[in-house]
């Protein structure tokens, strides 16, 4: 990997990633520049297309099989991040996990109902989407709406 | 604070129930009593191991609270025999079944009650966002 750096009056650093952008070499860039905030932006990925996102544009990321699958404004883009990566990196964007596959942004949820079963049903803002919270996730789901928001 | 308090109270109870419960018995002092009281420290460590059925995640909160009463009556049953209560394994299950009837579906209805309220003030927070 060359790195190169270049001195410029520029009001914050500007970080430019040339090569091949699906590498997990560079992935790890990007993980690691986000993890100092340095990077705003989600990339997630559609037809062997690339779209950067605010986090606040997610509703939540759903791991089946072995990807993770973000949910944004009623489409589904794929994201290269694990789960718990996701989990570490949005902790402070205020994304929450709300069972073993779902890592939801609790902006976007409107309300939650208590299920027979003891699991929750989390009712998204769009009127119709609805997620599971089980009962192992809700302490620390409950927790963050009480005390964060 | 109080619920710091209420923690290290609670462990301190655990620890000094079984310790003095030992030096007691090694100090000479086991009779039939001290004999019960060790048997149903025992039985409580099991159901204490049982109530890991709640972290499954796979089973229902009403199936694992099912089998938790269960498992419970069980081991509750077992120590009963083994301590010699009443006159056989039958008259005992008789004995305790109505009992666990009545304490598990006092601790269902609690159980389902505090998720509604939990929802409840869980939704309103949101709300107010």
């Amino acid at each position: 990997m060359k790195i190169m750096l270049e001195q410029a009056a520029l009001a914050e650093p500007e970080v430019c990633i040339r090569g091949e952008l699906a590498s997990p070499q560079v992935t790890a860039l990007i993980a690691a520049l986000q993890r100092v905030g340095g990077l705003g932006k989600i990339f997630l990925y559609r037809d062997e297309r690339e779209y950067p996102f605010d986090p606040g544009e997610i509703s939540f990321f759903e791991a089946r099989g072995s990807k993770v699958y973000a949910r944004c404004g009623g489409e589904e883009y794929e994201t290269r991040h694990k789960l718990y990566e996701l989990c570490e990196l949005l902790a402070c964007k205020g994304f929450v996990q709300i069972s073993k596959g779902v890592v939801a942004n609790v902006d976007s949820i409107r309300s939650v109902e208590a299920e027979f079963s003891g699991n929750y049903t989390a009712l998204l803002k769009d009127g119709k989407t609805q997620l599971t919270i089980s009962r192992k996730y809700m302490k620390d789901f409950r927790n963050y709406v009480m005390e964060v928001k | 604070m109080f619920k710091k308090v209420l923690e290290h109270v609670g462990v301190g109870l655990a620890i000094g129930s079984v310790i003095s419960t030992a030096c007691i018995a090694l100090l000479g002092g086991l009779d039939g009593t001290l004999i019960q009281v060790m048997a149903w420290l025992a039985a409580s460590a099991l159901i204490g191991i049982v109530s890991l059925i709640y972290d499954i995640e796979a089973l229902s909160l009403p199936l694992a609270i099912g089998l938790h009463a269960l498992l419970c009556l069980g081991v509750s049953l077992g120590t009963g025999y083994l301590l010699g209560y009443g006159e056989g394994v039958g008259p005992l299950f008789r004995m305790l079944l109505p009992v666990f009837i009545i304490i598990y579906l006092a601790i269902g209805l609690g159980v389902w009650l505090y998720g509604r309220y939990c929802a409840r003030i869980t939704s309103e927070r949101l709300a107010k966002k």
